[in-house]
């Protein structure tokens, strides 16, 4: 006599189910808000307000005004378009860095977590090594030994954020390892890198996909802390953090050519990280029926 | 029988979740009287745990409610009216709670000693000595091997049973009238389990106390308990005194279960199951719940709750046993 | 049925452990299976009974070849499994299968049952595509479940169904021996039943030889021919199910007997 399956009544697939719940996370849903008019402002900037690169000495330190709504910074660049120029470089530097930080954090905590012996000790004593170094030290090191440009310091950023990446990996990879249906795979006679791909990485993803989000607001900070000591994004290529720089020795009385960068990096970094937050509790296996 | 140490009357508790209410005891009544044993079976689903913690309140409310209607005297006063200071008193002092998994219900960064000392002076109270002093001996009544030695010993460093043994000496601490366990010995050894289970008779007849005890096993229960309560959909289905009730079951579901259990004594091959599944917990039930399974269903039963009607052990709710005596 | 030639043979298997497990007696180590030898008989089923601690699992595991003995050896159909090249070792993987005790970790909780018995199929060459899917359906319909199930992800079903998921899982690719390791002691007595009755079902069908890893005796004395007690890594003792169960000769069978509650 058969079982019949229980009745569906909504998508089951436990991706599908996160996605439910992130959707009713309404303090994730305000950061993805945020991000989503940032992310489209951002791409469309070249075609909806492009910026004019010829300076306008006339109409330079003007403060927020009907014709410029935040204000001109000190070669007369309108400061709304200035900013949206600056968001590329931002957002540019804050997603590819930290992809290249998860993807090689993850390769490494995998095959650390899941080989084990030998080669598990000697990534994790590789990891200990990229940890001792100070990222800000590194950073400032590479930008004064070779030519500072948007690829170094994502490059640079990507090879420093990687390794709590990695420890998240390794420790995660290692719990799934002993569970029975990965044994059951095992006794199945699947392959390593079968096993590792289909039965470990996908229970092992939804922690790193948190630390992703929470990473790139992370990046944007590192940047914007180098373009403001003069070490990072150059001219012609501007960013927030260079905009910040351009502007502190007016902050008194141009307070707008400062001010408003800030803000936008506060509120970026606070929708990531409200995203963040709601990803975790959407993904928490707690939550699991 | 209103003398009875313990007396619940129409228990309902109920969950609200996000996927709707979910009716968890639907409706409980039973009675213990002082240094009796009561068995309360049944599978998972079927509400056991929610009535044990619905006792003393342990449940967040919310997500749960003990609706209206329902009651639990406690030696005549009623818990769900008291206040929260009354009920603290009460639980560890006038209830005893042990639980299924030692290695959880104790604290694994505090000494056992420290924890058993930390119940004796919620209750009892006294100076540092005599509290050592009390630990040592309850230590030494639960059957814990060395008991002085044992005092500053952590969780991780005993076995199961010990741990489970340290569980009994903490719910004795208040010198409580009735000690719930819920599923005691399901996470030990078959052999360990025979010895907790004999401490538990032995601590029963030497201190006067109630047990109630919550189990999926009806072997267990039936070695234990005086009398049985079968649970089934949130509802007591069949009560009755050991060994009648196992012997004379009154109730299809409880025949059911005992047809299906392999046992020792009887011979390999297969075994009469129970079709189907346990109702899910969200359903709302017209007329008798274990209907859609039951291998002597009439019409009747599809649309009429049964009420509970005598048996010869005890009561079952079935509409089989109506106008018998 | 040859009941004399064993299919599987365990010859002075030792397992041990660096520290880091449970409680370990010996100071730095712990001994696992302490010196086993053990046939199993071709089509019937052995159970290998004992308490926590009594190595049971351990020995299902070293039979199964899903980890290395420290010492010893197992032999499939005569030969030394340590001897299998990785071609061996696959065919070998086709031909013995396991089934653990559910409820939470044994089935991947990303994947739907169907593509977990297709992934199977394909791996192993048995069928692909549409054939698979077929087969995936006539697989869980054989274990007593609705074709439907394939499209199903494991937290949708029961531990029953689960149970069934698992077992559809070990038979996709044609095993002729299985391990149980405590394949219904998570279940409920009802559905406890319901298993038991199919896995002896497909004995009967197949031919299947099981060996079934058990604490509970009175299961055990439901499916089994032959039962094997271990206490503390080493075989108390073994035999015939009947006589083991109504005329023990070890004392630890005698206590373990004694200990089992019974319903009066």
């Amino acid at each position: 006599m058969s079982e019949a399956s229980p009745a569906r009544s909504s998508p089951a697939s436990p991706w599908a189910i996160a996605r439910r719940r992130f959707l009713g996370h309404w303090q994730a849903m305000l950061g993805l808000a945020v991000l989503i008019v940032l992310g489209l402002l951002s791409l469309l900037s070249p075609l909806i307000a492009p910026l004019d690169p010829s300076v306008d000495l006339a109409n330079r330190l003007q403060a927020p005004s009907a014709a410029n709504w935040l204000g001109t910074d000190d070669a007369g660049y309108d400061m709304f378009r200035l900013l949206l120029a600056g968001s590329r470089v931002s957002l540019l530097i804050g997603f590819l860095s930290v992809g290249i930080a998860i993807t090689l954090g993850t390769v490494v905590g995998a095959v650390a977590g899941y080989a084990g012996g030998r080669a598990d000790a000697l990534l994790m004593r590789i990891v200990d090594l990229f940890l001792s170094v100070p990222r800000l030290v590194l950073l400032i090191t590479a930008v004064a030994l070779l030519r500072p440009s948007i690829a170094l310091i994502v490059i640079v950023l990507g090879l420093t954020g990687w390794m709590g990446v990695a420890r998240l990996v390794r420790g995660q990879v290692l719990a799934v390892r002993e569970r029975e249906h990965v044994l059951a795979a095992r006794a199945l006679g699947y392959r390593p890198l079968r096993i590792l791909f289909r039965h470990i990485l996908p229970n092992v993803l939804t922690p790193v996909i948190v630390a992703a989000t929470l990473g790139i607001g992370n990046a944007i900070l590192a940047e914007a802390a180098l373009s403001y000591l003069g070490l990072g994004v150059q001219p012609p290529d501007t960013s927030w953090g260079l905009i910040i720089f351009s502007g502190q020795d007016r902050m008194l009385d141009a307070w707008w050519i400062t001010a408003f960068p800030g803000i936008l990096i506060a509120l970026t970094v606070m929708a990531f990280n409200l995203v963040g937050d709601g990803l975790r509790d959407a993904l928490d296996p707690r939550h699991a029926q | 029988m209103s003398d009875a140490l313990l007396a619940v009357t129409n228990l309902r508790t109920v969950f609200r979740t996000d996927r709707g209410v979910v009716e968890a005891v639907r409706g409980v009544s039973f009675e213990l009287a002082a240094g009796e044993t009561l068995g309360l079976v049944g599978e998972s689903g079927c509400g056991k745990s929610v009535t044990a913690m619905s006792l003393t309140r342990l449940l967040r409310e919310p997500p749960a409610t003990i609706l209206p209607g329902s009651s639990v005297r406690f030696r005549g006063e009623e818990l769900l009216d008291a206040s929260p200071a009354r009920l603290r008193r009460i639980r560890g002092a006038g209830i005893g709670m042990i639980f299924q998994e030692p290695m959880t219900s104790l604290n694994p960064v505090l000494r056992i000693g420290d924890q058993v000392a930390e119940a004796i002076r919620e209750h009892a109270g006294g100076d540092r000595g005599a509290v050592r002093a009390r630990v040592i001996e309850l230590l030494g009544r639960v059957g814990l091997p060395e008991p002085a030695e044992r005092y500053s010993a952590y969780p991780h460093q005993l076995s199961g049973g010990m741990r489970q043994r340290v569980m009994i000496a903490i719910a004795l601490a208040g010198g409580p009238d009735l000690l719930v366990a819920d599923e005691p010995t399901t996470a030990l050894d078959v052999t360990i389990q025979a010895q907790i289970l004999d401490l538990l008779a032995d601590l029963q007849r030497e201190l006067g106390m109630a047990l109630l005890l919550i189990s999926h096993d009806l072997a267990v229960v039936s070695q234990v308990a005086d009398r049985v309560a079968v649970m089934y959909a949130g509802r007591i289905v069949e009560q009755g005194r050991v060994p009648g009730l196992f012997r004379a079951p009154g109730h299809p579901y409880t025949r059911g279960l005992l047809r299906a259990l392999p046992r020792l004594d009887t011979p390999p091959g297969p075994l009469p199951a129970i079709p189907g599944r346990v109702p899910d917990p969200r359903e709302r039930l017209a007329g008798c719940p274990f209907a859609p399974r039951c291998p002597e269903v009439m019409s009747r039963c599809e649309t009429d709750d049964p009420p509970a009607f005598p048996t010869g052990t005890g009561t079952a709710r079935c509409w089989l046993r109506e106008g018998e005596a | 049925m040859n009941a004399d030639v064993p299919l599987v043979r365990a010859v002075g298997l030792v397992k041990r452990y660096a520290s880091g497990r449970a409680t370990s007696r010996r100071g730095h180590e712990v001994v696992a299976v302490d010196g086993v030898d053990l046939a199993v008989p071709s089509g019937l089923t052995t159970a290998l009974v004992g308490e926590s601690g009594s190595g049971k699992s351990t020995l299902g595991r070293l039979l199964l070849a899903l980890e290395p003995p420290t010492a010893g050896r197992v032999e499939y159909r005569g030969v030394d499994l340590a001897d299998m090249g990785a071609a061996a070792l696959r065919a070998f993987r086709r031909r013995a299968q396991v089934v653990f005790q559910d409820p939470f970790g044994s089935l991947n909780p990303r994947m739907t049952a169907g593509a977990m018995l297709r992934e199977a199929l394909t791996v192993h060459g048995i069928a692909a595509g549409a054939g698979a899917r077929r087969r995936a359906e006539g697989l869980l319909e054989r274990v007593g479940l609705t074709a439907d199930a394939v499209d199903r992800y494991p937290h949708e079903f029961s531990g029953g169904q689960r149970q069934r998921v698992g077992i559809a899982r070990a038979l996709s690719v044609e095993p002729e021996f299985i391990v149980l390791d405590e394949p219904v002691s998570a279940l409920d007595v009802s559905v406890q039943a319901q298993i038991l009755n199919l896995l002896r079902e497909l004995q009967r069908e197949s031919g299947l030889t099981y060996l079934f890893v058990s604490h509970d005796l009175g299961v055990v004395r439901n499916l089994a021919d032959r039962i094997v007690v271990m206490h503390e890594g080493r075989i108390a003792e073994q035999g015939p199910a009947d006589r083991v169960l109504s005329a023990p000769e070890a004392d630890y069978t005698r206590r373990l007997l004694a200990a089992v509650p019974r319903i009066p």
